[in-house]
């Protein structure tokens, strides 16, 4: 899988993670020959990392990243009750992290669980919608180029905000098949309008939530 | 490629202390010893002597390189004490695990010949066009940029910052000033050195409750810990200060008082017997609290910071003569305990003349009289050296043998090149971890901010 996010970060595609698996326990690297496992996403026309060795960005970037890309206090993320924080205590040990002093947990986690994606998403969820929210209410940040009173977003504000958000939260420009990609956002299932402010959450949910946001 | 056909004798510590090589009573538990007297400069034997499960499963199960070197033994008729390193050499063309890597492959590359699911092969170079997002197989500047500032700072570069970073001219440059701002920032010295510290120094709330501190304040051993390996200072300070770092960040020399008879927060030993994180008052509460013979405390100094877990088998120099069982616990049991004790017994005299919990003088103050045996009756030994009159210098020899080891420049290289891997080197980052904890004493000369700076330029931290 780490194949695919080194090569998601150059690659017009939004490749799915999670392929190229090849279920080698961690501490040992298989040979490199696994690619034909199962079909999978095309490879890229482009050499690609053949070391899988990324490594795993853990809560602590993880929050300040969100805050930095998103203008936001550490108080505007998920927070159980109000009183938990989802990155301090609640999704601590998934999102990579160890509390020593009350739990005994001397050292973290090597490499993310099952539930750490869960955990993601929560977060990453609760740091969009926090933005949009700041964004509707007062002077934008983030969504400048989003009427939050129409019905729908058009084309150039919804390319607009995408390239923001892949600037802010990927720290790059994304590339035009991947504005194309979550321009689609624009647009559900059923070919009807999203409103902006449901664009502005999605778009920004997606593209915090790539593969690239946690692997480095 | 043959290593080594002579037997050449080192010791994990480079001097050769003969008396100290074990007879026959410790037949055995000497396989680390010889093993790593015949491949010297193997991976597994780098700051280290190799762990039992190099041949066991569980001594004295044997895995499948064992069962060789134990058929080549009989075939040849050979006794395992003076012609074991025969016996490798015997089997070093066979593939015991069978998993395609003959034994001595793995013993080159630092995986293990008897267990099928540890091996390695080298990625195959990157093929194809150049990758538009990364120097694929190569250092990559911007992606080690990345990998620091995450590391360090804990955050990502900004859009702002990678763009200065892809016009800089010197990014070589740029990249080691960054990383001297990390190293500085409230993250590394409040969280992520912190973090390292945690199987350090092992804190527990409940014995430290909101400021409340029944017996001892591990925010002293958290202080120091970050102090030692940050700034212009010596890390093997860690081992050697006899100072403390109070809640403002000040080194404060001399003893510490802290509250009522047991000194509840203070650092009551005394100056010239302290040996820094492994005699803090903390260190000694939790790890020794009523033992007479600090089994655990020298464990955990062993553990912590020369790297060497004894609990799973590694760095056993046994003594001879010991483990002497001097309280009476039943460690000299020959079958199952002294493979352990006849290195841990020896490692533990020293720490007896410490306060645990209970004894009075205060929590974790030295104490020479304090353990009920007479001085000349046992002799401590560490990294095969003995230790002289523990029962008047304390700990500080044990110190100063340990922050001048290899294992200590070793322990600290892996613990920093793990960290910003995430995860343990692999077989052929081990050369840069190599090089790392070699030159830790005369290129760093002891610094951890300088060791940084030339493992961010290795290519296991900065090759996509
Ligand atoms: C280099 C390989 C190697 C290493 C390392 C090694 N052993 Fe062994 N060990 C052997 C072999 C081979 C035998 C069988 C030899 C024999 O019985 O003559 C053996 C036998 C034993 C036995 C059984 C003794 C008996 O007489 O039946 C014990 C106990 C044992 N080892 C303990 C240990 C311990 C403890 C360690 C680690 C401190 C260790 N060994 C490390 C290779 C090794
Ligand atoms: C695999 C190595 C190993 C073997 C074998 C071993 N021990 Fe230990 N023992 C240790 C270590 C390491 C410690 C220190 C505690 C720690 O760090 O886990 C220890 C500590 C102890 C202590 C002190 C406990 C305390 O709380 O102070 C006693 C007593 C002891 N061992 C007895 C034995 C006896 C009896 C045997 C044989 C039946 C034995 N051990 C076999 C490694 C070993």
């Amino acid at each position: 899988m780490l194949v695919v996010a080194l090569a998601a970060a150059g690659c017009p595609e939004l490749s799915p993670a999670g392929d190229v698996d090849s279920g080698v326990p961690d501490d040992v690297i298989d040979s490199g020959v696994a690619d034909e496992v199962d079909a999978g996403p095309p490879p890229p026309p482009f050499a690609i990392s053949t070391r899988n060795r990324l490594a795993w960005k853990r809560q602590r970037a993880l929050e300040n990243d969100l805050l930095i890309a998103l203008a936001l206090e550490k108080a505007d993320l998920c927070n159980e009750l109000g009183l938990y924080s989802c990155i301090d205590f609640v999704h601590l040990v998934p999102l990579g992290g160890n509390e020593p002093f009350s739990r005994s947990q001397y050292e973290p986690l090597p490499s993310p669980t099952v539930t750490t994606p869960i955990a993601l998403d929560r977060v990453a969820l609760s740091a969009c919608r926090a933005r949009v929210d700041q964004d509707v209410a007062g002077v934008p940040v983030v969504f400048a180029s989003l009427d939050f009173d129409a019905a729908a977003v058009d084309a150039e504000a919804a390319a607009a905000a995408i390239d923001g958000l892949g600037k802010r939260l990927l720290g790059r420009a994304l590339t035009p098949g991947e504005v194309e990609e979550f321009a689609a956002l624009t647009i559900d299932d059923d070919g009807a309008a999203v409103s902006p402010r449901d664009f502005a959450v999605l778009s920004c949910f997606a593209i915090a939530t790539m593969s690239e946001t946690i692997f480095y | 490629m043959r290593l080594l056909s002579v037997l050449v004798v080192v010791t994990a510590t480079g001097v050769l202390p003969s008396a100290l090589f074990a007879p026959a009573a410790l037949a055995k538990p000497v396989g680390p010893r010889l093993a790593c007297a015949h491949y010297p400069d193997a991976p597994m034997c780098r700051g280290a002597v190799v762990a039992c499960t190099q041949c066991h499963t569980a001594p004295p199960e044997l895995n499948s390189y064992g069962s060789d070197v134990f058929a080549a033994l009989e075939a040849g008729n050979l006794v395992y004490e003076d012609d074991l390193g025969t016996a490798l050499l015997n089997v070093e063309g066979d593939d015991s695990d069978g998993d395609g890597l003959t034994n001595l492959e793995e013993i080159l590359l630092g995986t293990r010949p008897g267990d099928a699911s540890s091996f390695f092969s080298a990625p195959a170079p990157p093929s194809g066009a150049p990758n538009p997002g990364f120097d694929v197989g190569t250092y990559d500047e911007a992606f080690a940029f990345r990998r620091l500032l995450i590391d360090y700072c804990g955050r990502s570069p900004t859009f702002e910052e990678r763009e200065a970073f892809a016009a800089a001219i010197d990014q070589r440059a740029l990249r080691h000033a960054a990383l001297d701002a990390c190293l500085t920032s409230s993250y590394w010295t409040g969280e992520g050195l912190p973090r390292l510290a945690d199987k350090r120094i092992r804190p527990l709330q409940a014995i430290n409750i909101d400021g409340v501190i029944p017996l001892a304040d591990y925010g002293w051993d958290y202080r120091l810990f970050v102090h030692a390996l940050t700034g212009d200072r010596d890390a093997r300070d860690l081992l050697l200060a006899t100072y403390h770092i109070d809640a403002a960040g000040l080194v404060v020399e001399g003893v510490i008082t802290g509250d009522g008879d047991d000194q509840v927060g203070g650092q009551p030993a005394l100056v010239d017997k302290r040996a820094g994180m492994i005699t803090t008052q903390w260190f000694l509460m939790v790890h020794t609290m009523f033992s007479e013979l600090p089994r655990t405390t020298a464990a955990q100094a062993y553990r912590a910071y020369l790297g060497q877990d004894i609990a799973r088998s590694e760095g056993l120099l046994p003594v001879e003569g010991e483990p002497k069982d001097i309280d009476d616990k039943g460690v000299d049991d020959q079958e199952t305990c002294i493979y352990c004790h006849a290195t841990l017994d020896p490692l533990s005299y020293a720490f007896a003349h410490y306060n645990g919990i209970g004894d009075s003088g205060g929590i974790g103050a030295y104490n020479a009289n304090r353990p009920s045996w007479q001085p000349s009756e046992v002799e401590a030994v560490l990294l095969d050296v003995p230790l002289g009159d523990t029962a008047a210098a304390g700990v500080t020899q044990w110190a100063q043998i340990a922050a001048n080891s290899p294992q200590f420049r070793q322990n600290l290289a892996s613990m920093f090149l793990t960290h910003a891997l995430g995860r343990a080197p692999l077989p052929d980052e081990l050369d840069d971890l190599q090089a790392l904890a070699e030159g830790f004493d005369d290129v760093d000369d002891h610094r951890a901010v300088r060791l940084l700076h030339r493992l961010i330029d290795t290519n296991a931290f900065g090759v996509p």
